[in-house]
């Protein structure tokens, strides 16, 4: 188990990951790995209990919605909500599209985001009248936000932490400024709720949707609603699970969250999602983020003056556990594909934000991403393996 | 691209034996119909294989990995056209094997795997059955415990390439092993039944392991008029020689040998019978030796 709060042995939380012993991991804004005391949390659900949650009332689907609404308190309280503001979903993806179902938006309502939002916070707002907020040098530019802002805007939905470079924008400027117009604000935390302490209140966010695979825990999402809003949200998937009764062909819905998880849900998934908000929570964001931009200088540092390689967005303090560059001369996959032979398992490509990659002529990115469980030999053995490609070109 | 095609044939052929390979023959086979239909390749299978062999080779040699990386294109064509070339080799050695009998065209003398016989090798391995001994001419100790017979062809590269076996075990196991040679003169080889009855007329004046030697020594130019100057050579008595060949006096003890080995399933020569154990094709000394061996001292060796 890891050490506390204090401080990272890293050395030894990295024994809860058998797969390093084989893998220098570096894409964990992809998929993190699973420690032991995720895996065996689920396990006991299938070992155990392996029953229906919310419906059966014999022992085994006690059990369940015993650990499953364990699993909802701990993940509330690991972003400062409310259990009953906790939303389970599929992934990130089926959060940002819930919102864009339930908000109750009609065509004509102006959408913002940002020009550098993953797919997934981009195409489900395109058939509202979307606009696009333009980011420079990886950051969010405020003044082009105020400037778009009116009282037609009715959400703006904006990424906190970018999957492309690790660039974090201003939530909370961002949030007041949607505030003061009246706007919703629906903020994708897919790749800062995993790396950064989030608290929902100090944020100022309505919504935020994140992902359980992306911080230790199985596929798994979790979309967070505020309270006040959800209760006037309807849903937008329905069946079973999310109705208390239905007379004369009209449901009953239950109260959020249920009302928005509908049919049999996946309750390894949840409770393994708590047993990776304990672990989380146990090693501690602050040591979290700090090691992550420690690994992130380093690795920087190693391919300074590497000939033909640039690195997107700003300083490795600003970019957290992302490193993302592109080589000239050498197709981004190409380039994934290479520090896969040497060993070292990156990502390349689009990282699904081929807007932004379009509108920037940017053929593609490899991009390093870092987690708890990196240690300074993954971030040289990166660095040397980017040495040798680079010089292919 | 055009590795899609070079991909094509080599994971076809590795795919039907693992299907890990399968995966990248469905992909080429799909680039190349996209490329046939002028459409880019979408798989990413040419940029897969550029980076995995460049990556490879750049860990032994940065400069190699380099020369791949950059040119992959012109490498994947000179693949094409060795591939091409192999196809066009593969198609003239069936056509040959179906029309002449040997895989390397009428005149040639190299080794066909085909040989003599049909089947598989396994199958004509298994059907193997000691020759007779009939006119073989022996060196060694007849008495040797353990003797060899050596089917072999005077016009076959290969038979060439064994004489030194046959110099080695004699003049290290003299006492203990004996040399037969059995002529089996290839249909597909160049006077090969004319060198066969050539050595049969020398052995009529003991100058047979004399004649032998010099045939293979002089086996890339020889011709007929050769067979006479050798025996001149040698000091043979020429007229005797020269009447023996002139009246082919041996052409049916030949036939008789080639007869016996078919019958006893010979396909490719040499092929040895060590105490009546096959041993198939050109072998190191030292293999040949440990069955040797293992002959007179009585243990079997392991193989």
């Amino acid at each position: 188990m890891p050490d506390g709060v204090i401080s990272m042995n890293v050395e030894k939380l990295r024994q809860d990951f058998p797969v390093l012993q084989k893998h220098v991991y570096l894409d964990s804004a992809c998929m993190s790995l699973k420690p032991r005391q995720v895996v065996e949390a689920m396990n006991r659900y299938f070992l155990e209990f392996p029953s229906c949650g919310e419906r059966s009332s014999h022992k085994l689907g006690k059990m369940v919605t015993e650990e499953t609404e364990k699993a909802r308190e701990k993940t509330a309280k690991f972003i400062n909500a409310k259990d009953d503001e906790i939303i389970f979903t599929k992934n990130t993806t089926e959060g940002l599209n819930l919102a864009a179902n339930s908000l109750g938006l009609r065509e004509e309502d102006v959408v913002i985001t940002s020009d550098k939002e993953h797919n997934s916070n981009f195409l489900p707002w395109r058939r509202f009248d979307h606009k696009i907020v333009a980011t420079k040098n990886g950051e969010l530019d405020l003044k082009d936000l105020e400037s778009k802002i009116s009282k037609n805007v009715k959400v703006v939905a904006m990424q906190q932490t970018s999957n492309i470079d690790g660039m974090t924008f201003p939530i909370k400027d961002i949030s007041k400024i949607c505030h003061d117009n009246g706007s919703l604000l629906v903020v994708d935390g897919a790749q800062s709720v995993p790396h950064k302490e989030t608290d929902v209140k100090k944020l100022g966010c309505d919504v935020l949707a994140f992902s359980g695979h992306k911080m230790l825990g199985p596929s798994i999402g979790c979309v967070y609603i505020k309270k006040e809003l959800s209760e006037k949200m309807k849903p937008f998937m329905v069946g079973g699970g999310t109705v208390a009764n239905v007379t004369g062909g009209t449901p009953h819905f239950l109260k959020p969250p249920h009302m928005f998880e509908a049919g049999l849900q996946d309750y390894a998934g949840i409770i393994g999602l708590g047993a990776a908000v304990d672990y989380l929570g146990k090693v501690g964001l602050k040591n979290i983020e700090k090691h992550e931009t420690m690994l992130n200088k380093a690795m920087t540092e190693g391919i300074e003056g590497v000939k033909n390689a640039s690195i997107l967005g700003g300083s490795a303090e600003e970019r957290g556990g992302i490193l993302s560059i592109s080589i000239k001369g050498m197709k981004s996959t190409e380039a994934a594909i290479m520090l896969d032979s040497h060993g070292v398992l990156v990502r390349g490509g689009h990282h699904c934000c081929h807007n932004w990659f379009n509108t920037n002529g940017i053929g593609g990115s490899v991009r390093a991403s870092l987690y708890l469980y990196n240690n300074e030999g993954d971030a040289e053995a990166f660095a040397k393996a980017v040495k040798k490609i680079a010089a292919m070109t | 691209m055009v590795f899609c095609i070079v991909g094509l044939v080599i994971f076809g052929v590795l795919g039907i034996f693992s299907a890990k390979y399968r995966r990248y023959f469905r992909e080429s086979l799909h680039c190349m119909k996209r490329q046939l239909t002028l459409r880019p390749c979408d798989t990413q299978f040419d940029q897969e294989m550029k980076s995995k062999i460049a990556a490879s080779a750049g860990k032994k040699s940065e400069r190699l990995g380099r020369f791949i990386y950059k040119r992959f294109a012109l490498l994947s064509w000179i693949m094409i056209i060795m591939l091409a070339a192999s196809i066009a080799m593969i198609g003239f050695g069936v056509y040959s094997y179906i029309a002449f009998g040997n895989c390397n065209g009428p005149d040639s003398s190299d080794f066909c795997i085909f040989g003599v016989l049909g089947g598989s090798v396994d199958e004509r391995i298994a059907g193997l059955k000691t020759i007779d001994t009939r006119n073989g001419v022996e060196a060694g100790n007849p008495k040797a415990a353990v003797k060899i017979i050596e089917v072999g062809c005077f016009s076959c590269p290969y038979t060439k390439s064994a004489e030194s076996l046959r110099l080695q075990i004699l003049g290290k196991y003299s006492g203990n092993a004996s040399f037969i040679f059995k002529d089996m003169p290839l249909p597909s080889h160049n006077l090969s039944r004319t060198l066969a009855e050539a050595a049969k007329c020398a052995n009529e004046q003991g100058a047979y392991w004399e004649y032998h030697d010099k045939i293979f020594e002089q086996q890339e130019n020889m011709t007929e008029q050769k067979t006479r100057e050798i025996a001149e050579e040698i000091g043979m008595n020429t007229s005797q020689f020269n009447s023996c060949m002139d009246s082919r006096k041996y052409a049916a003890e030949v036939e008789q040998d080639y007869q016996d080995g078919i019958a006893a399933g010979i396909f490719a020569t040499p092929t040895y019978f060590v105490n009546g154990k096959p041993v198939i094709g050109l072998r190191a000394f030292a293999d040949l030796e440990k069955i040797v061996v293992g002959e007179i001292t009585g243990q079997c060796p392991t193989e």
